[in-house]
C-alpha cells in the first residue's frame, strides 16, 4: 500500500501515482507487508512551457499525431502534424497559420486560416474537433473535463506561443525509460508500466500520464490510455510508448504457467547465458541438444550449404572424441565449401548480377573481390568501407554501375548502403518525413548527398575509353535532375552531405564525400553497424533475426533480446568484425545446437530461440543438394559439369524453373529470401526434370549403387545416409527393403525411394 | 577537308557523284550478319611453336578451296599447304550450322618452317585461296620447347596433365564446359606466372575467338570431397567490359607442393577454334606482351597520339613536325638537355621530306621528398616531366610559363600501369589557384540525360593571358597510387599535322569486272588545314582508284560539344574505290598495296606517311582464279 508522508501537500491517487497540489519538498514511501520504501519527491521549480513538450505531448499521448491520422504522409482533412511530434516548429506553423500541407512543397495548399481562436479559445478547431463539437473523422479524442483541454485552452488563451528554444531544450525529452524492463506475467496478469523521462540536465520526470501506449499485439496483451497491461494470451508482444518526440519499447512475456523448479541448464558461452536467461524469464524450458545426426546435417548445410557425403557421416556417427562437434566446425569453417557458400550468400546480399552491373565482366570482377574477401576473412568493415566508398576501376566500384550505362539515382545508392549495413530502411523518408520512425526527409536528403557527386569516367558506349571508373566528381554526373547536386524535393534546394546524426559530412562535402561516410558508418561508435550484420548472420542460423526482418530495425520493430544482440555486436567488435569468429560463437552455442524436438512448454515458442526450428534450404542449396544426393550434377549452359548453382556468378544469366520456384531472387534490390510452400513447386516435384531425370541419369549413385551389386539394405542406408545424413530406423529399413523387393523393377523402385527422399520435407529442410 | 590526288600515280581523278551512282555505297557495304564472302579464317591449331621446329598445323575458315599459298606477313616462315578437307558438321564449332548460303566450313592442312634463328614473337599470316587472301591469324614463335596438351582426357584436376615448370603449353577448349586442367610441382616462395595466349574474338564474320580465363587450383580435397580443390587466384585483368586479350596472373606459391593451372573460355563456352598457348614461366621472365613489344620482328603500330600507351620521347617535336605540311621529317630534335634521354621508340615511318627544325626538351623529373611531399618543380615549354603516383593522394606540382595566346599542346603517357587502373588527370592552375582547364573531357551524352566524362591523354588549351601557371598531376580517384603509377607529360607547342589515318580493310580481293572499296579516315590535328593527299601505290595490273563519296545514315542530333576540338581532332572521312577491269589477270599470290598519305599546305608538300600495307589480290569472278 501507498501512504502519503506529508499528506497536506500530496494527493492520492490510484496504483501509487502522486500529483504535486503545491511547490514543496515532499517525501513519499511506499510500504508492501514489512518493506518500505521511500523517495524524494520534490519539485525543485516551476517548469518552462514548451509548446512540443505541453501541447505536443498532448497530441501524441491522444494520438492526433499517430501515423494513422495527422501524422500520416499527407496528415488528415487537409490538416498536418509531425509524428510524435518530431517537428515541434512545424506543427505550431500548422495548428496557427493554419493551411494544407503538401508534400512536395512547403507552400501550403490554398489560403491559410488558423486551427486556433485566440479571441474565443473555445471555439478553435483544435479543440472543437477532438471534443466532437464539430465532426471529426478520428472520433472524440478529448472531453473538455479533461486537464488537456484545459491546458491547450490556456495555452491559446495565452496567444499559442511557441516558447523560447531555451525552454524547449530544458525540456526535451532526451531519453525515455519503461519500468519493468522485461516484464512477465501470467494469462489475466496486470502490470502498470511506468515510464520516466530524462531531460536535458539529467533532470528525470514521470511522463506515464503523458504518453501514448500501443501493443503490437492485443491479441496477447493490451494496454490501456494508462499503461495498464493486461495479458490474454500466451506469447510475447511489444508495446511501443510514444511521447513528444521520443519512442521507446517494452517487450512483455506472458508465460502459460509458472514453473517453479525451472531446472540448471549448463551454457557454452554469452549466447547460451542471455538466451536461457530470457526463457528463464518467460518459464520456456529449452529442447534438449541436437543428436549428432541432427547437428550434423544442420551444421554442414548452415555452414558450407553442403550436405555430408554417406561416408562422412558414417564415420561422425561413430566418432566418440569429446570434442568432435568443435573440431568439425573448425573443419568446416576452414573448407573450400564455406568459401562457395559465404560467397554465395555475400553475393546474394551485395547484389551480383549480370543484369545488375550490365557486363558479365563487371558480375564477374565484384564476385571476384566478395571471393577474395571471404577466402582471407578480411574484416567486416573493411569489406562495408570498400564497398560504400568504393572508387575507380574494381569490383565495389563497379557495383555502382548499372546495365545501360547509367548509374543508380544518389537516394537508391544511398538507401541500399543503409539497408545493408545498418539494417535500416529509411525509404520513406525519401518523399516525406518518415510517419513511423525518427528519420525526417532532411535527413534523407543529407545522407542521399553523399551519393551526389558519384560519377562515371569512360565511355563503353562510343568507345572512347572502353571501361568505366567510378569516382566522386564535385561536377557530379547527370543532368535534368539524374545526380549532380542533390536537390531536395521540397524546398528545391541544394542539400550537403549530412549524417543522420545531423553532422555534416565529407572534407568540405566536396571532397570524397563517401570515404567519410563510409567511416561514420563503420564506427565502432555506432553500434548498429555490428548489430545489423550480427543480427543479419544469426538469423540465417536460427531461420529468425533478434530483430526480423534482418534489416529493419525500428522501434516498432524491437529485439527479442536486446541484451543479446548488443553483446554478440560488440564481441564483433571487439574481435575484429570476424565474421568466421561470429559464426563459430553461434554454431558452437547450446542454443544453436538444441534439437528440433520440442517440449511441452516450448512447442509454441517461435522467437526465444529454445529449439532449432526447421528452415527450408535456400533454391540454390537444394538444387545442389538434389543433385548430390542423386549424383547427377545440373547443367548450367555452358558452364563445367559439376558447377554448383551456389557458384554461379551471374545467376540471372541461367535459366532455371526450379530455382526461381524455390525462391530465387532476380537480385534487382536487396534479396529477401522467404520459401513459400507453392502449387508450382508441387507440380515441379511431381513431373519437373530436376526430380525425374535426376533420379538414375548418366553416372547417377542409383546407378553405381546397382551396378557395384549393392543389397537393397544397403541401398535403402546409403540413400538415407546421402540424403538425410542419419541411418534408416529399423522400421524404415525393414518396410523398405520389403516394398523393393516386391516391386517388378528393381530401378524403378530405387528411383521412386529417391523420388521421395528428396521430395521429403526432411530434405528440403534444414532441422 | 581537300583531297588532292598527284597526278603521277596510277590514279586518275573521276567525279565523284558519277561513281557514287554507278556503284551505290550500301550495296558494297559488308552486312554484319552476312556470311563471308572472302576467305576467312577461324583459327589456327597448333598456335605456335619453337624457333627451328617443322610442324602441321590445321587452319579452319570459309572459301579457302583451292588454298595454295601460307603467306606470312613478315619475317621468314614459310608454310606450304598440304590438303584441304570439309569440317565435319559435328562438333565443328559452327552453332548456327550450314544455310543455304552459307559456305562449307573447311580445315586446311599446312606445314610451317620456322627458321632456328626466328625471333621469338607473333607472326601474322593469311592463307591464299582461289577466292583471294583470308584475314590474318596469329601464330607465336617461343624459344624454348613447346609442349602439346595430351590427347587423353586432362579436364578434370584428378586427371591434370603434367608439366614442368617453366612450360608452354598448346592446347584447345574445345566443347562447351570444358577446362583443361595441368599440373606442375613449385618450390616455397617461388612466384610464378601464368598467360594465356589466343585469338579473341574479331568483327563480323571473324566474330570466333577465344575469351579465355585462367584458374590456379591447388589440389587440397575437402573434408566433403578427397577431390576438391581449392581456387586460389583467377586472372584479374578483365580490363574492359568485354574480352581479356592477353589473361595472366602472378602467383606467390607459400608451399612447395603440387598445383594446377584451368585454362578455360570465360562463361564456358567451347569450340574447336578455341585454340590457345599456355605459359607458366618465372614472374621475372618478359611476359608475352613484353616480347612482342621488344620483338625486333614486330609489325609497327599504327600511328595513334590519342592513347596512354604512346610513347613520349624526346624525338616527339619532330615526330609531329614529320607528319605536317613543309616540314623536313627527320623525326628527330635535339637531345634532352639533362642527359636523360628516353629509350622509347616512336612508331611512325616519316619518309624525309620537307623542313623543320629541332627543338630541345628540357626534362624534369619529380621527386618525393621523404614526407612524401614533392617540391614544386618549374618547366618550360616545350617541356617533359616525368613523376610517379606513388602513393594515394599523392600529387605532382609544376610550374611553367605561358604567354598569351600562346597555343599549347599537353601529352600525357603512362609507361607502365595505365587506365583503368591509373587514370592521370593533370589540371592547369592560374595564379590564383583556380583551375582553367583540365584532360577531364566532358560532354553530353545522346539522352541528354547524363554526362560523358573521359580521361584524354591529349589536351590543347590556349592561354588568354601570360602569366606563371600551375600544373597539378595526380590519380583521378586520389584512392590509388604504387611505383607503376608512372607518367610522362609533355608541354609543347601545338604544331598542325595529320594526325591518325586509317582504313576499313585489312585486305583486298578484287573481283574482276568489279569495284571494291576502301574508307579512309584522316585526323586533323592542331589546328591542321591544309590537305592531305591519299596514295596508293603497288595496284595490281587492271585495277584502277577513283575517289568516291559515301552517304551516312542519320544518327540523330548531336548535342553541342563546344569542348570537342580541345579533346578530339577534325576528322574526315574519304572512300577510295577501286575499279578491277574485266580483263585484269589474276593473281597467285597477294599484292602489298602501300596506302600513303601526304599533308600538303601552302608552305609546300609534306612528307609520304605510310599508312597501311594491305595485300590485295585480283580473283575471277566464279571464286576461280587463274594462274598467272
Amino acid at each position: 500500500m501507498f501512504r502519503r508522508v506529508a499528506p497536506e501537500k500530496a494527493q492520492r491517487v490510484r496504483l501509487g501515482r502522486l500529483g504535486a497540489l503545491t511547490l514543496g519538498v515532499l517525501l513519499a514511501g511506499a510500504e508492501v507487508g514489512s518493506l518500505l520504501a521511500g523517495g524524494d519527491l520534490s519539485d525543485k521549480s516551476a517548469r518552462p512551457f514548451s509548446f512540443a513538450r505541453d501541447v505536443g505531448g498532448i497530441l501524441t499521448k491522444r494520438g492526433c499525431n499517430n501515423q494513422e491520422c495527422h501524422g500520416s504522409v499527407k496528415g488528415r482533412g487537409g490538416f498536418k502534424l509531425s509524428a510524435n511530434a518530431l517537428y515541434p516548429r512545424d506543427d505550431h506553423e500548422w495548428i496557427v497559420q493554419g493551411g494544407t500541407y503538401q508534400v512536395l512543397s512547403p507552400e501550403p495548399l490554398g489560403p491559410r486560416q488558423s486551427r486556433i481562436d485566440l479571441k474565443q479559445p473555445e471555439d478553435s478547431l483544435l479543440l472543437t474537433k477532438p471534443t466532437m463539437q464539430e465532426p471529426h473523422g478520428g472520433g472524440e479524442r478529448l472531453s473538455r473535463d479533461s486537464a488537456d483541454y484545459r491546458t491547450l485552452v490556456e495555452w491559446i488563451r495565452a496567444g499559442a506561443p511557441y516558447g523560447s528554444e531555451e525552454d524547449h531544450r530544458a525540456r526535451e525529452i532526451q531519453r525515455l525509460e519503461v519500468s519493468p524492463r522485461q516484464p512477465v506475467m501470467g494469462v489475466g496478469g496486470e502490470q502498470q508500466l511506468l515510464v520516466t523521462a530524462t531531460l536535458a540536465g539529467g533532470i528525470r520526470e514521470d511522463v506515464t500520464g503523458q504518453v501514448n501506449f500501443e501493443s503490437n499485439d492485443p491479441e496477447v496483451a493490451e494496454v490501456s490510455e494508462g499503461g495498464l497491461v493486461r495479458a490474454r494470451h500466451h506469447g510475447e508482444t511489444a508495446v511501443v510508448i510514444r511521447a513528444a518526440g521520443r519512442a521507446a519499447t517494452v517487450v512483455i512475456g506472458v508465460i502459460r504457467q509458472p514453473m517453479t523448479d525451472y531446472p540448471r541448464v549448463s551454457q557454452r558461452n554469452f549466447i547460451d547465458r542471455l538466451v536461457l536467461a530470457k526463457l528463464k524469464r518467460l518459464h520456456i524450458l529449452p529442447s534438449e541438444p541436437s543428436d549428432d545426426q541432427q547437428f550434423l546435417r544442420r551444421v554442414c548445410l548452415d555452414l558450407t550449404g553442403t550436405l555430408p557425403p554417406p561416408e562422412r557421416v558414417r564415420e561422425y556417427l561413430a566418432g566418440d572424441h569429446p570434442d568432435k562437434r568443435d573440431r568439425l566446425i573448425e573443419t568446416l569453417l576452414n573448407s573450400p565449401e564455406f568459401l562457395d557458400h559465404w560467397t554465395f550468400r555475400f553475393a546474394d546480399l551485395f547484389r551480383v548480377g549480370k543484369s545488375v552491373q550490365g557486363f558479365t565482366k563487371y558480375s564477374r570482377l565484384y564476385w571476384e573481390w566478395i571471393r577474395d574477401g571471404i577466402a582471407r576473412n578480411k574484416p567486416y568493415d573493411q569489406m562495408a568501407r570498400e564497398r560504400i566508398a568504393a572508387q575507380g576501376y574494381g569490383g565495389p566500384a563497379l557495383h555502382y554501375y548499372l546495365i545501360g550505362g547509367d548509374l543508380p539515382s544518389p537516394q537508391d545508392m544511398m538507401g541500399e548502403q543503409v539497408r545493408v549495413f545498418l539494417g535500416r530502411r529509411l525509404d520513406c523518408a525519401q518523399c516525406h518525413n518518415h510517419p513511423y520512425e525518427p528519420w525526417s526527409q532532411n535527413q534523407f536528403w543529407g545522407m542521399t548527398a553523399f551519393y551526389g557527386q558519384l560519377t562515371r569516367v569512360g565511355d563503353i558506349n562510343t568507345g572512347t575509353a572502353p571501361y568505366n571508373i567510378i569516382m566522386d566528381d564535385p561536377e557530379g554526373h547527370g543532368v535534368l535532375g539524374k545526380g549532380g547536386p542533390v536537390v531536395h524535393p521540397r524546398n528545391k534546394t541544394e542539400v550537403r552531405p549530412a549524417f543522420l546524426t545531423g553532422e555534416p559530412g565529407g572534407q568540405n562535402g566536396l571532397e570524397d564525400p563517401r570515404a567519410s561516410l563510409a567511416d561514420w558508418m563503420t564506427s565502432p561508435d555506432r553500434p548498429e553497424f555490428a548489430e545489423a550484420i550480427v543480427n543479419r548472420i544469426w538469423g540465417h542460423f536460427f531461420g529468425r533475426g533478434i530483430v526480423d526482418p534482418v534489416d529493419d530495425f525500428k522501434l516498432a520493430n524491437p529485439a527479442t533480446h536486446p541484451d543479446l544482440l548488443a553483446a554478440l555486436a560488440e564481441d564483433f567488435r571487439d574481435g575484429g568484425y570476424d565474421l568466421r569468429q561470429l559464426m563459430r560463437r553461434i554454431v558452437r552455442s547450446r542454443v544453436y545446437q538444441l534439437s528440433s524436438f520440442p517440449n511441452a512448454s516450448n512447442r509454441t515458442d517461435r522467437t526465444n530461440y529454445s529449439r532449432a526450428h526447421p528452415r527450408p534450404l535456400d533454391a540454390e542449396v537444394l538444387l545442389d543438394a538434389i543433385s548430390q544426393v542423386t549424383g547427377v550434377p545440373e547443367r548450367f549452359g555452358t558452364k563445367p559439369e559439376g558447377t554448383r548453382a551456389i557458384n554461379l556468378v551471374s545467376s540471372d544469366m541461367y535459366p532455371s524453373r526450379f530455382l526461381d520456384l524455390y525462391g530465387r531472387p532476380n537480385r534487382q534490390m536487396v534479396p529477401q529470401r522467404k520459401v513459400e510452400a507453392s502449387l508450382g513447386q508441387a507440380l515441379h516435384l511431381l513431373a519437373g526434370p530436376t526430380y525425374t531425370e535426376k533420379l538414375s541419369g548418366k553416372g547417377s549413385r542409383i546407378g553405381r549403387l546397382l551396378a557395384a551389386g549393392a543389397s537393397n539394405a544397403e541401398i535403402v542406408e546409403e540413400l538415407y545416409l546421402a540424403a538425410l545424413s542419419r541411418f534408416p530406423t529399423a522400421q524404415e529399413l525393414g518396410e523398405l527393403e520389403g516394398w523393393i523387393e516386391g516391386q517388378d523393377s528393381r530401378l524403378k523402385a530405387v528411383e521412386d525411394l529417391v523420388w521421395a527422399l528428396v521430395g521429403s520435407r526432411e530434405f528440403a529442410y534444414v532441422h | 577537308m581537300n583531297v588532292f590526288w598527284p597526278w603521277n600515280r596510277i590514279a586518275v581523278l573521276v567525279a565523284a557523284v558519277l561513281l557514287a551512282v554507278a556503284f551505290p555505297a550500301g550495296r558494297l557495304q559488308a552486312q554484319e550478319s552476312a556470311p563471308p564472302t572472302e576467305p576467312t579464317v577461324l583459327s589456327v591449331h597448333p598456335l605456335g611453336a619453337r624457333a627451328g621446329s617443322t610442324l602441321e598445323v590445321e587452319v579452319q575458315g570459309y572459301l579457302l578451296e583451292g588454298a595454295r599459298a601460307v603467306w606470312f606477313e613478315q619475317g621468314r616462315l614459310q608454310g606450304r599447304v598440304r590438303d584441304v578437307r570439309a569440317v565435319p558438321a559435328e562438333g565443328n564449332g559452327d552453332s548456327e550450322g550450314a544455310g543455304e548460303d552459307k559456305p562449307v566450313l573447311l580445315g586446311v592442312r599446312a606445314e610451317l618452317e620456322i627458321p632456328s634463328d626466328a625471333l621469338v614473337g607473333v607472326y601474322r599470316f593469311r592463307l591464299v585461296s582461289t577466292h583471294g587472301v583470308s584475314n590474318a591469324l596469329m601464330f607465336r614463335v617461343n624459344s624454348g620447347a613447346v609442349l602439346d596438351e595430351t590427347s587423353q582426357p586432362h579436364q578434370t584436376p584428378s586427371t591434370a596433365q603434367p608439366v614442368a615448370v617453366p612450360a608452354v603449353v598448346n592446347g584447345r577448349v574445345t566443347h562447351d564446359g570444358e577446362e583443361d586442367f595441368y599440373a606442375f610441382e613449385v618450390d616455397e616462395a617461388r612466384e610464378l606466372r601464368f598467360e594465356v595466349f589466343c585469338k579473341p574474338p574479331g568483327k563480323p564474320p571473324d566474330v570466333v575467338g577465344l575469351d579465355p580465363e585462367l584458374t590456379l587450383y591447388e589440389p587440397t580435397g575437402s573434408w566433403f570431397d578427397k577431390e576438391r580443390t581449392t581456387r586460389l587466384a583467377y586472372n584479374d585483368d578483365p580490363s574492359s567490359y568485354h574480352v581479356s586479350r592477353l589473361p595472366q596472373l602472378t602467383y606467390r606459391f607459400l608451399r612447395k607442393g603440387r598445383y594446377l593451372v584451368g585454362v578455360g573460355a570465360f562463361l564456358g563456352g567451347g569450340s574447336p577454334h578455341f585454340s590457345y598457348q599456355l605459359r607458366i614461366s618465372d614472374s621475372s621472365a618478359p611476359t608475352f606482351a613484353q616480347l612482342d613489344r621488344n620483338g625486333r620482328n614486330r609489325v609497327p603500330a599504327p600511328w595513334n597520339e590519342r592513347a596512354f600507351r604512346r610513347p613520349i620521347g624526346s624525338g616527339r617535336l619532330g615526330l609531329l613536325r614529320s607528319r605536317s605540311a613543309g616540314s623536313n621529317g627527320t623525326g628527330r630534335d635535339g637531345p634532352l638537355t639533362n642527359g636523360a634521354a628516353s629509350s622509347h621508340a616512336e612508331t611512325a615511318q616519316p619518309v624525309p621530306n620537307g623542313r623543320g627544325s629541332p627543338a630541345s626538351i628540357i626534362l624534369v623529373k619529380e621527386q618525393e621528398n621523404g614526407d612524401g611531399e614533392g617540391n614544386t618543380l618549374s618547366v618550360s615549354i616545350p617541356g617533359l616531366v616525368e613523376g610517379t603516383i606513388d602513393r594515394p593522394g599523392d600529387v605532382d606540382r609544376y610550374a611553367f610559363k605561358a604567354e598569351r595566346g600562346q597555343q599549347v599542346a599537353f601529352e600525357v603517357e603512362t609507361p607502365q600501369v595505365g587506365p583503368p587502373q591509373f587514370n592521370p588527370r593533370f589540371g592547369i592552375l592560374d595564379e590564383e589557384g583556380r583551375e582553367l582547364f583540365s584532360n577531364v573531357y566532358k560532354r553530353l551524352g545522346r539522352q541528354l540525360t547524363f554526362y560523358l566524362k573521359t580521361v584524354e591523354p591529349k589536351t590543347l588549351y590556349t592561354f588568354e593571358r601570360s602569366g606563371e601557371y600551375s600544373l597539378v598531376v595526380g590519380d583521378l580517384t586520389r584512392r590509388f597510387g604504387n611505383a607503376g603509377f608512372r607518367y610522362r607529360l609533355l608541354l609543347r607547342p601545338q604544331i598542325p599535322h595529320v594526325g591518325k589515318v586509317g582504313t576499313d580493310t585489312d585486305r583486298l580481293n578484287l573481283v574482276a569486272g568489279q569495284a571494291s572499296k576502301i574508307t579512309v579516315t584522316t585526323d586533323q590535328e592542331e589546328g591542321f588545314s591544309g590537305d592531305i593527299a591519299l596514295v596508293l601505290e603497288g595496284l595490281p595490273e587492271g585495277v584502277e582508284f577513283f575517289p568516291g563519296t559515301e552517304v551516312k545514315a542519320y544518327q540523330g542530333p548531336v548535342p553541342e560539344d563546344r569542348m570537342r576540338l580541345r579533346f578530339s581532332p577534325q576528322s574526315e572521312s574519304v572512300t577510295i574505290l577501286l575499279l578491277a577491269g574485266a580483263d585484269a589477270p589474276a593473281t597467285s599470290l597477294p599484292v602489298k598495296l602501300r596506302l600513303l598519305a601526304r599533308p600538303i599546305s601552302d608552305e609546300g608538300p609534306g612528307p609520304g606517311l605510310l599508312i597501311q600495307e594491305i595485300p590485295a589480290m585480283v580473283v575471277r569472278p566464279t571464286g576461280r582464279a587463274e594462274e598467272s
